[in-house]
């Protein structure tokens, strides 16, 4: 499903403070797979799981993703790989807390255009209910707690039915129980056919995945 | 499309407060602009017909009548004197007054002014009702246009003539100026120092008026009177008279119709003014209009535009980050730089229509002079213009800064706080 091959990201090319944040990556990552990247900050976790969300196009080598060069993809077809084919998890969440859960969770559905605005309610309504939040789905996200926007950040993530979860240190901003929850939730997805990739530096929620791919200075160990 | 306009409402929903204010800098000069435009296109419009007559070289006498050559009797028409000064082209509009009876009021006195067919084609005025005088010969009656008074007279109406209390004529109205309109004729005002010009050549006419003025063509007058072989209405070349010299015209030639119309133009007070000058005295006093109006438009367009780009620099963290996220949830690049516009665009039509409503509002309540607010095409080329400068001054930035940088680098920087 996902294939890198000699995958390599500087920042600063060009100054005097070049730094190599991967150097000569290559693995793959298989259907259905439940995958931890570990490591310490810098070691390129984030780095790598951004250019496999295909939010950054400047890198050199390979990126094949479902049989089809990543790079060789204009911006819109990529635009549409993170709307269809990849559901982002973020630390910070990156909700509109201004908005309702029901609109923050609508919103991938508003971008691709093909549902009629009652099924897409219909859709959102549904996967709030499978991550718990179906009681709050009218209440501002600035109202809620770190575990609940979290959960709202994954159902916005689903509901357009990716094959692939990407979420970078999605426990990073909660507390134990917060954390076990949301990690819960990500294994229950999985178990549904959906590879999910973790980014995280803690050991416990990492040991909860199937696979675990450590990195250290930009490369794989 | 859907989600570009929704997030443009969203973005002008969020920040409202600032919506708010760029609404009414927005508004302040629209309704600056269409002043500006509207008195500017009203003038230049006057300006043009007056041009039209008073073209090349020639003179413009304004005299209560031009004595023949027995020094006894006035000159009847514009053919009379073209008879005199050969190779001449002469187009007057002449006043006289007529007694009517109009509907069902008592027989009265009224102005007309008989406008040769130059005049008639030259300025075509705004009508409330019916039309103008159109080309051609009409020699089955007389026909008129009024102005608008206080006596409700409508197109269709018949105004009939009366001479020692006999029915000589009936005059159909075939239209009504509109209210406040101005038309050529009655050429009173004279400014001493600033020369004679064409705005001088325009008289208004308000529907407060008691008795209206009625406008008749000359050439329609002595179709039907030659006809008829019945003088309805009697008139002499006397009102405003434009003689247009012919191209090949000497010096001598020149000087020698000058003195010939000085010499016989009846009253002291009469004017004899060459062309030449009244172009000048024209361009002089549009200027003046420009002038006056042009400064208080650029003013607010300035502040206006500044203030814009200085607020919109004020919200766009905000607006960075909602972009992040669309962009996270698969919104393309170009799309996401499509919501500035969006954004901006629906705000300029608010301020637009905003504007109309205070325009026409004032209008209506007599605050300014309805006429000079006409929603023609230089009026609409000028909002759009300002619409389209605005929304690209006030978008350019937030899809500058989106482009230049990337997501997880808007991210990190828009929850640190740090600036951009």
């Amino acid at each position: 499903m996902i294939q890198m091959k000699h995958l390599c990201k500087q920042y600063n090319q060009g100054k005097e403070n070049v730094f190599q944040a991967l150097k000569d990556v290559t693995l793959q990552i298989a259907e259905t797979e439940l995958v931890a990247f570990v490591g310490k900050s810098g070691a390129g976790k984030s780095t790598l799981m951004h250019i496999i969300a295909c939010m950054d196009q400047f890198y050199e080598g390979e990126y094949i993703l479902n049989g089809k060069s990543v790079r060789e993809c204009s911006d819109k077809e990529i635009a549409e790989i993170r709307n269809a084919a990849i559901g982002i998890v973020l630390q910070n969440y990156a909700l509109m807390e201004d908005c309702t859960a029901l609109d923050n969770v609508l919103l991938p559905m508003e971008i691709a255009g093909k549902l009629r605005k009652k099924e897409r309610n219909i859709r959102a309504l549904k996967i709030l209910k499978e991550v718990d939040m179906d009681e709050l789905w009218d209440h501002e996200v600035s109202t809620m707690s770190g575990g609940e926007k979290q959960r709202i950040a994954i159902a916005r993530a689903l509901v357009n039915n990716p094959q692939i979860i990407i979420a970078d240190e999605p426990t990073g901003a909660l507390d134990s129980t917060n954390s076990q929850v949301v990690m819960d939730l990500l294994k229950r997805l999985n178990k549904r056919g959906i590879t999910v990739i973790i980014v995280t530096h803690d050991m416990q929620i990492a040991r909860q995945c199937n696979r675990i791919i450590r990195m250290k200075d930009g490369e794989l160990c | 499309m859907n989600f570009i306009l929704k997030s443009g409402l969203r973005e002008l929903n969020r920040h409202q407060m600032i919506g708010r204010m760029n609404l009414i800098l927005l508004v302040v000069t629209f309704v600056s602009g269409m002043l500006c435009v509207s008195t500017v296109w009203y003038q230049t419009r006057y300006y043009r017909a007056i041009h039209k007559l008073a073209n090349g070289e020639g003179a413009f006498i304004l005299t209560e009548g031009l004595t023949c050559e027995d020094g006894l009797t006035n000159m009847k028409d514009s053919a009379e004197l073209e008879r005199i000064l050969q190779g001449t082209k002469v187009s007057s509009f002449c006043y006289c007054a007529t007694p009517y009876v109009i509907k069902d009021n008592a027989l009265d006195y009224y102005q007309n002014i008989i406008y040769d067919d130059a005049c008639i084609k030259a300025f075509i005025p705004e009508l409330s009702e019916g039309k103008w005088f159109s080309d051609g010969d009409v020699d089955q009656e007389i026909e008129a246009v009024v102005s608008a008074s206080a006596m409700d007279i409508h197109a269709g109406d018949i105004l009939t003539v009366i001479h020692s209390g006999k029915e000589v004529g009936q005059v159909r109205v075939i239209g009504v100026l509109k209210d406040g309109e101005a038309v050529i004729g009655r050429a009173t005002h004279y400014d001493a120092v600033n020369g004679f010009s064409y705005h001088n050549m325009y008289a208004e006419y308000s529907a407060r008026e008691e008795k209206p003025t009625v406008f008749l063509s000359r050439s329609n007058l002595e179709t039907v009177q030659s006809r008829t072989g019945e003088e309805v209405i009697e008139s002499e070349l006397s009102g405003g008279i434009f003689v247009q010299y012919p191209e090949s015209i000497t010096d001598a030639k020149r000087e020698e119709y000058k003195t010939y119309l000085s010499d016989h133009i009846m009253a002291g007070g009469d004017k004899c003014v060459e062309f030449g000058q009244i172009e000048e005295s024209g361009k002089a006093y549009l200027e003046d209009v420009l002038m006056q109006q042009f400064p208080v438009w650029l003013c607010s367009f300035v502040v206006t535009a500044v203030s814009m780009v200085c607020i919109e620099l004020t919200s766009i963290k905000a607006s960075l980050r909602d972009y992040a996220i669309y962009s996270i949830c698969g919104c393309a690049k170009k799309s996401i730089c499509q919501i500035p516009l969006a954004e901006m665009l629906m705000l300029n039509i608010a301020a637009f229509l905003v504007s109309i409503v205070i325009v026409e509002g004032c209008s209506w309540a007599g605050l300014i002079q309805h006429k000079i607010i006409e929603f023609r095409v230089p009026m609409i080329l000028y909002c759009l213009a300002v619409m389209l400068l605005m929304i690209l001054l006030a978008s350019w930035y937030p899809a500058y800064l989106w482009k230049k940088q990337s997501i997880k680098e808007i991210l990190r920087v828009t929850e640190s706080g740090e600036y951009i």
